[in-house]
């Protein structure tokens, strides 16, 4: 559709729907003495008695105004607050009351008001026939439909062009329609026909055509926010400002009639009212330099109003009475049920290929609450001028309109935040831009629509593996029935802040006052309130919730907290069941395993206590830090379980578990015992000097320091070119902590002694060689070289390698193969043989799949899959862990299309 | 202008955001709204983001535009307020007179990054608009521009 376009149809559908209504009308009132010319008077439930002049009555009584009638105010409300059923005829009556009341109180507090009253006669008619007037714009359920339709993306930049053009901040549909139904023809010579009977005030000679004309267009100006009168150029405010009838009049029959306390107290207000006849120069000093450019240069002197000083915390009033009616009934969370519900019916309806956003607008104006309600597919349909048969969207129509008037209504399947209570990832970056951009994207309606989508392919893709998840729902009914209800905080109440308050002699605005947590009173209310809802037939409401974690998990890279669930009102049981279920249809299959459903295995009673052990064990080791994803949880205990989870099936994850409690952490202990051990093998170190086997790069050198504790066996800890400056060194002792095949070993002493067969190139470790020297030096001596654990065979090679270098040597290991863990060399003995066989199988293909995701060829998959060595030992020391230790342990990658995530992170050798 | 649903939309809290992690990146900490100069500044910025719609190949379904007899704009006033729950901005003053920009740097750098408005282009805006007269106090906040 041409945008340009829009505004120029609704232009011609307002007026078209004016000569409709008002044709039959004009008729009659053209008719001699049909037009009364006494005054009448309406008792109003809220106010009492209302009196309204004949010209009022005459525009009252036409059918522009009387369909009011049948539009509730607050549309939807009833559901909840029953109560709550005032249609926008009589808040448009209260409106008028209210406008009157205003104009009494700027008069009386005028300084001119012995004289002349600023809010003469006629302005005082102009003003009550723009409150008569200010809602006739409204459609089928008042701002709900509004709303809905400014769903639709062509209306929303319409509209915002609309207001662009007019130089106005922004502008609602119901606005715009009453701006052009006033401006149209029909209602012009309704106005004149009236002219012409009566004598009002409002008639300012001339003809009354012209008259007509003139006056319409100050109400056209009024109900967009300009202003209609020079002298007093915020007059239009009364009907809409910072303070004006509308809202006094709403604030106060919404709360009544819903049974919510209100804090407005207007006759106070009114009292508070003062008017000040202000030098048009002095405008600007009074903060209002902004009107001067829209004001003639006839009036020198200019009548504004505002409150006194001592009415200044009425702001105050106004503000917590405006934060109660938001979030105790407009934001009522079955409020907004309802309403996404209507929303989900119009964009449904408008979805159809031979509908535009012109078609809805006309249904929503042909229908009133009741009759939209009663109605049928049949007649949306027909309503809309839709020949095609749609049976899905038929479906969907009838359903949601049964479902509207059997109070079966949708319900929250996911409340989403900002932030979570105790979300285990909270402070992980990709989680907070992750909810971030979510948030954003669900204020943005092309966005929304988009994921509302998304979701509902995803709540299909449910129902087509698990039928019944989806209640019995037709799945071209689900096609349309996600919605995302998500409106925006709590405003600031910008425009209550624009009233002027007299201070000193001179006009300030009310943001200028230094009032105190004037936003907090939103911000009470706001706590914890989610920045949109979805809402879905209570019976998918649990598969909602699944489509919807799966969506934000793939694209929004969210992983949904426990606390979810809780906020969006979710039975936890009934989700983990459904998502148990949905893993053994393959629906899981390529999903990350942070959201899948926790293993069986690990809701058992013993996993707890196992893991609160485990990780007192594991959050010993210090591992790299600075690393990025695959994401993981933060806190050791959840991120055991994450890591045993991804296993998925109970009897390997068993065997997982007890791999973990296998798992040995050399530490301060296994240090000093494999010193005291060799000390005590070998008498004549006592007294050696300690040395690390290796470069800074190494932890070795960490092992050398734990050495010092020795002090009474071993005396001196230094570097081995230390040592022989020293001289006083008579036996060395090389530390390190572990030796596997002895190839670290063997690479050091080759370098040492530049011996190209010792040498591991394809270690790639830069290593400087010795002087000659530093090799006089180890030979003239014994030198131990211990380990804190060591394969057997690797200290074999090492026990070689000092013999053909000329070493006196002892190679000494405290814990061997015998003393270390391997997975599948007798550590899980007491493991089911079946079980064990799978998990093994599983460590196999979760190795080689690491390895091939971490660029290794096919034949560093198979010698390393378990661990270099392929033993799968189950060892680490406080600083790292070895290579030979289990790959799935310490490696991360991809495994089946998606990130696995280490449990122990291993420092890579530098 | 092309179909709306060929381009994308831009929200008044994108755009807003968009201006306020420019500004971080231009190590702007503060803004004041104890008067409307700011709403006027932004309402200029807007002005520039309507004018190059077409070429950014996107669509706004706001306005920043100044209220016509206060100055001041609710849609900018709002949004900011609404900024808080993403970390974005904090207002630590009752008076709502002080909003520090609070978003991380590198939070800045990503949001920009992957905004529908291109990040050359609000660097383009900030400088033209929002330019630094002289060295920031203490604070980091920067002489005022009228």
């Amino acid at each position: 559709m041409d945008k340009e376009d829009i505004l120029a149809r609704i232009k011609s559908f307002a007026e078209d729907f004016a000569q409709r209504k008002l044709n039959p009308y004009i008729k009659k009132i053209s008719r001699p003495n049909v037009i009364r010319r006494s005054a009448k008077e309406i008792n109003d439930a809220i106010w009492g008695t209302i009196k309204f002049s004949p010209l009022e009555v005459v525009v009252i009584d036409s059918p522009l105004v009387q369909r009011l009638r049948f539009i509730r105010q607050l549309g939807v409300v009833h559901w909840v607050y029953p109560g709550a059923s005032h249609s926008r005829f009589e808040h448009s009556l209260g409106v008028v009351h209210q406008a009157h009341q205003l104009i009494n109180a700027i008069n009386q507090a005028s300084d001119t008001a012995a004289a002349a009253p600023p809010v003469d006669a006629e302005k005082a008619a102009l003003v009550r026939l723009c409150a008569v007037v200010h809602d006739i714009g409204h459609g089928v359920f008042s701002h709900v439909s509004e709303h809905a339709l400014a769903r639709q993306l062509d209306l929303k930049l319409a509209l915002q062009r609309f207001a662009q053009a007019h130089g106005v901040e922004k502008i609602q549909l119901s606005e715009l329609v009453a701006h052009y139904l006033i401006g149209s023809p029909a209602f012009h010579e309704m106005l004149a026909i009236a002219f012409d009977s009566l004598q009002d005030p409002i008639v300012q000679g001339g003809n009354s055509q012209e008259n007509a004309a003139r006056v319409a267009g100050l109400a056209q100006r009024a109900i967009i926010g300009h202003h209609i009168d020079e002298q007093i150029p915020l007059l239009h405010e009364i009907i809409t400002g910072p303070f004006d009838a509308d809202k006094l009049d709403y604030y106060a029959r919404d709360a009544k009639r819903a049974g919510v306390p209100s804090t407005l107290d207007i006759s106070r207000l009114l009292q508070k009212i003062v008017t000040r006849t202000v030098l048009s120069r002095d405008l600007s000093r009074d903060g209002l330099g902004g009107l001067l450019e829209r004001l003639d240069n006839k009036h020198h002197t200019r009548h504004i109003f505002g409150l006194k000083w001592s009415g200044a915390a009425i702001l105050h009033e106004l503000h917590l009475a405006r934060v109660l009616l938001f979030a105790k009934i407009y934001r009522h969370k079955k409020v907004s049920a309802i309403e996404s519900m209507i929303e989900a019916l119009f964009d449904a309806l408008g979805s159809h290929p031979d509908v535009d956003v012109i078609d809805l607008i006309a249904l929503s104006y042909g229908l009133c609450d009741d009759e939209f309600l009663l109605s049928g597919a049949a007649t949306l349909l027909r309503a809309l001028g839709v020949t095609e048969d749609s049976p899905g969207l038929r479906a969907f129509a009838d359903d949601t309109l049964g479902r509207l008037r059997d109070r079966d209504l949708y319900v929250s399947s996911l409340s989403v935040a900002p932030r979570y209570p105790a979300d285990p990832w909270a402070h992980d970056t990709s989680q907070q831009r992750g909810l971030g951009q979510l948030a954003s994207d669900c204020k943005n309606e092309q966005k929304l629509a988009t994921l509302r989508k998304a979701i509902a392919a995803e709540l299909r893709s449910i129902q087509t593996a698990l039928p019944e998840s989806a209640g019995g729902l037709d799945p071209e009914i689900l096609k349309y029935a996600v919605a995302i209800s998500a409106k925006p905080a709590l405003q600031g109440g910008t425009e209550i802040d624009r009233a002027l308050i007299l201070q000193g002699g001179r006009f300030v605005q009310g943001r200028e006052l230094d009032f105190l947590n004037r936003t907090a009173w939103a911000d009470a209310y706001d706590v914890g309130k989610p920045q949109a809802i979805l809402f879905t037939p209570r019976e998918c409401a649990a598969a909602a919730y699944v489509a919807a974690e799966r969506h934000v998990r793939t694209q929004y890279d969210i992983v949904l907290p426990r606390t979810a669930q809780e906020i969006s009102k979710q039975d936890p049981d009934e989700i983990d069941q459904l998502k148990l279920t949905l893993e053994s249809r393959g629906w899981y299959s390529g999903v990350p395993f942070d959201i899948r459903p926790v293993p069986e295995r690990l809701r058992r009673q013993d996993v707890e206590r196992r893991v609160e052990d485990l990780a007192a064990k594991l959050t010993t080791i210090d591992e790299p830090i600075g690393s990025l994803p695959p994401r993981r949880p933060p806190v050791m205990q959840a991120r055991i379980k994450s890591w045993l989870a991804q296993f998925r099936e109970d009897a390997v994850i068993s065997c997982a578990l007890a791999a973990l409690e296998q798992l040995k952490v050399l530490g301060r202990q296994d240090n000093q015992a494999a010193l005291v051990a060799f000390a005590e093998a070998h008498p004549e170190f006592k007294g050696a000097t300690i040395c690390p086997l290796g470069d800074i790069k190494d932890s070795a050198i960490v092992q050398a320091y734990l050495s010092l504790d020795l002090e009474r066996v071993f005396p001196r800890t230094m570097s081995l070119e230390d040592a022989m400056a020293s001289g006083s060194a008579k036996s060395i002792v090389l530390l390190d902590d572990f030796t596997a095949t002895g190839s670290q070993t063997l690479d050091i002493l080759g370098n040492w002694f530049d011996d190209d067969r010792l040498k591991q190139e394809r270690l790639q470790e830069a290593r400087l060689p010795f002087g000659e020297p530093e090799r006089t030096f180890l030979r003239s001596r014994p030198v131990g070289l211990v380990f804190v654990a060591g394969w057997e065979a690797g200290l074999e090679r090492i026990r070689c390698a000092t013999r053909e270098l000329g070493l006196d040597a002892r190679v000494f290991a405290h814990l061997t193969d015998e003393a270390i863990p391997f997975a599948f060399e007798g550590a899980l003995g007491g493991q089911d043989p079946e079980a064990l066989s799978a998990f093994k199988k599983k460590c196999r293909q979760v190795g080689k799949a690491l390895l091939a995701s971490n660029e290794k060829d096919a034949r560093k998959q198979g010698e390393r899959a378990l661990g270099y060595g392929n033993r799968g030992m189950l060892l680490a020391s406080r600083f790292n862990v070895p290579t030979q230790t289990l790959t799935c342990i310490w490696m991360d990658g991809k495994y089946e299309g998606v990130d696995w995530h280490a449990l122990v992170r291993r420092r890579p050798k530098a | 202008m092309p179909p709306a649903t060929d381009v994308n939309l831009v929200t008044s809290e994108e755009f807003v955001t968009d201006l306020l992690c420019r500004l971080k990146l231009n190590s702007v900490d503060k803004l004041w709204l104890v008067d409307t100069n700011e709403d006027k500044r932004f309402a200029l910025a807007f002005k520039k983001l309507v004018e190059n719609q077409e070429r950014l190949h996107i669509a706004v379904d706001f306005s920043l535009a100044t209220n016509p007899y206060h100055g001041d704009s609710s849609t900018l006033r709002e949004t900011l307020y609404s900024l808080r729950e993403r970390g974005i901005v904090a207002i630590n003053n009752p008076t709502f007179r002080t909003v520090e920009i609070t978003v991380e740097k590198d939070d800045a750098q990503y949001l920009l990054k992957h905004s529908s408005i291109p990040p050359d282009f609000m660097a383009e805006i900030v400088a033209e608009i929002f330019p630094a007269t002289g060295e920031p106090d203490g604070q980091g906040r920067y002489p005022r521009q009228n």
